[in-house]
């Protein structure tokens, strides 16, 4: 009797192992292909590519962000598909990291802030830069800056 | 070890297991964002899912409190096989969290020696397993010793916090200095829910995520039917409190361009500390918050890995799993869960970048957190209806009919939660489409293993009717 639960147990253990083993595979294989860090990214071609997408850069602002590690400069974008009054631009903050820990650490911290961050936030990477976008955005921006960081490989 | 001659927890311990489960500062400098709309937020998440999970544990727990919390309630309405499914979906969906929490409190407490520190893999890893399993050995000392240490954590590391950020602000606004929100009117709480801020209702309700976790350890108290509301009501307060009034006084003090989600919560408190010329306190408040996410950790650490020992006690499980140490804490599940956990964090920390993989765990995680909860709301319409005369010493008020309204919004809250977890909730080369199938397959995986036990269960691993009483789960 004792040798029939063992072998149950076993089995058990082993189902439990596939799926251990299921997380791990979606993890390892999705992991392959994000080591992409380009150093040779500027805050113009972070421009251009915004553009490229309509976005136009209407104004833009230094930010103190001072205390986050690694960081190298900060700004905030104001970024719209027409630059004119009657337009509400979406705001976007560009952080540039020192080197590729840092860039990921702060991708780390945006993705773990909240069990969810469904509508909280956006966060894209490019280059040594982290892009994010926070608060109440226009849908049609947002699907535009998705878009734009689609195309660098990168988000 | 009988379950009956282990120590017993006050309504104050207990209020804090909820008030720790769900308070965390770690959320105001995301919701400051939002200015004075973030009370309406706040609001909303309360009405849509803070106050009728509060009820419905109350009520649920107080009627049902033989132990397993979860498990026992929805065991109750729907029988083992549900019972079974709420609670592994609980416990399952740690595993992949558990990281998320110890990373946010490794990043902290690099703030104590050197923020620097949290760009280095070796560092983060180390500091999250000796927080992982420091907590884990708390929890092994039983509940007493879990109290302390949680009561500790909660009233150093969320709620004091909280009112030195309350108090610096309004010291801020009584010298007159300029608010860096709009000034109030009273329309500017409403929130602002269209079709774009839609998803972000689902990150509301899931800041409350926690509530139910007080439930178990409904049999650690002295007397579950008069403790158990009064402890849940004392934590709903607080934790509201001390969320808006947090988030208020951050928003005051800071732009709303320094609160960046990427940069940190610990580089929002260094501006806000920075305002009043207290920089040096920076390292203190690290410290604190870090004790704040331990006691975050040791709640969810503790609560589901108890429901799933009590599984066994039915003989859901093999019998080894319900092999419990004289303080009645299944130890057993604790190092299974502590080596599932270290194996995510293993790879989480030392991936090459931040993975689409680990987004998509994460979400996963969201989803079978909103199953738990759809088995709670629809628990407590279910057990009104089968079981109305079960002497429950805490009642959902307005009858029939306002269990119906309690429930269903929550279960409605729980549901919409629940879709929005299947779409992309960023940039992702994964298609609309197979997105939502991995979603929907992954959570199956973790959600149905019980069945796999299920089918494979003997008579034999059910236990006597001496081991449930030692289990204080007998009928």
């Amino acid at each position: 009797m004792s040798t029939t639960n063992s072998s149950v147990s076993i089995v058990l253990w082993i189902i439990g192992g596939i799926c251990v083993t299921w997380f791990v595979w979606i993890m390892v294989v999705w992991s392959g292909n994000q080591s992409n860090y380009n150093t040779t990214v500027s805050q113009e071609s972070v421009k251009n590519l915004l553009a490229s997408k309509g976005l136009n850069v209407c104004d833009q602002n230094d930010l103190d962000l001072s205390g986050t590690p690694g960081l190298v400069s900060s700004k905030t974008l104001s970024v719209s598909t027409s630059c004119s009054d009657d337009v509400h631009p979406m705001n976007i903050t560009l952080l540039q990291f020192s080197d590729e820990a840092s860039r990921n650490a702060a991708l780390q911290r945006a993705a773990t802030t909240h069990r969810s961050g469904y509508g909280l936030h956006s966060v894209y990477a490019y280059g040594p830069y982290v892009l994010t976008i926070q608060g109440t955005q226009s849908l049609a921006n947002q699907a535009l800056l998705s878009e734009a960081m689609g195309n660098t490989n990168e988000s | 070890m009988a379950m009956s001659s282990i120590k017993k927890i006050s309504v104050f311990s207990l209020a804090m297991i909820s008030v720790g489960a769900v308070l965390s500062v770690r959320n105001f400098p995301s919701m400051a964002v939002y200015g004075w709309s973030s009370i309406g937020w706040y609001i909303l998440g309360a009405l849509l899912f803070l106050i009728p999970l509060t009820l419905a544990s109350a009520e649920l727990a107080t009627g049902w409190s033989k132990g397993g919390g979860v498990y026992q309630w929805v065991k109750e309405a729907f029988g083992e096989k549900s019972g079974f499914i709420a609670i592994f979906c609980e416990w399952s969906n740690n595993i992949v969290w558990f990281p998320t929490v110890l990373s946010f409190i490794a990043g902290t407490f690099a703030y104590v020696l050197n923020p620097d520190l949290a760009n280095n893999g070796f560092y983060m890893f180390s500091v999250m397993m000796i927080a992982f399993w420091g907590s884990t050995l708390v929890a092994w000392m039983g509940p007493k010793v879990t109290a302390r240490f949680n009561n500790t954590g909660v009233l150093l590391g969320s709620i004091l916090p909280s009112i030195l950020l309350i108090v610096f602000g309004v010291v801020y606004l009584a010298q007159g200095q300029p608010l860096q929100i709009p000034a109030f009117t009273l329309p500017q709480i409403v929130p602002d829910v269209n079709l774009s801020t839609l998803p972000f209702v689902a990150t509301i309700i899931l800041l409350f995520a926690g509530m139910e976790m007080a439930g178990f350890h409904a049999l650690s108290v002295k007397d579950p039917s008069r403790d158990f509301p009064r402890a849940m009501l004392i934590a709903a307060v607080l934790i509201v409190a001390a969320s808006v009034l947090g988030t208020l006084a951050l928003s005051w003090v800071i732009p709303v361009g320094e609160l960046n989600l990427a940069a940190g919560i610990m580089q929002a408190f260094d501006a806000f500390l920075r305002a009043f010329g207290l920089s040096s306190l920076v390292p203190l408040v690290a410290f604190l918050v870090s004790l704040g996410g331990l006691a975050l950790l040791i709640n969810w650490l503790v609560g589901p890995a108890l429901g799933l020992g009590v599984t066994s006690a039915d003989g859901l499980m093999p019998p080894a799993t319900r092999k419990l140490n004289k303080e009645g804490i299944p130890t057993g599940m604790l190092i299974l869960q502590g080596i599932l956990a270290t194996g995510v964090s293993l790879l989480y920390v030392f991936s090459p970048s931040v993975n689409q993989a680990y987004w998509v765990l994460s979400a996963l995680t969201v989803m079978l957190l909103c199953i738990v909860y759809m088995f709670i709301f629809a628990a407590l319409i279910k057990l009104r209806i089968s079981q109305p005369n079960t002497p429950r010493a805490f009642k959902v008020p307005g009858g029939l009919l306002g269990v119906w309204i309690v429930g269903g919004v929550g279960f409605f809250s729980s549901v919409f939660t629940f879709v929005i977890g299947c779409l992309p909730t960023t940039a992702t080369e994964i298609p609309l489409l197979g997105y939502v199938s991995i979603m929907l397959i992954g959570t199956a995986l973790l959600a149905l293993p019980p069945l796999v036990f299920m089918k494979f269960r003997k008579s034999s691993w059910v236990a006597s009717r001496e081991e449930q009483k030692a289990l204080g789960v007998e009928s």
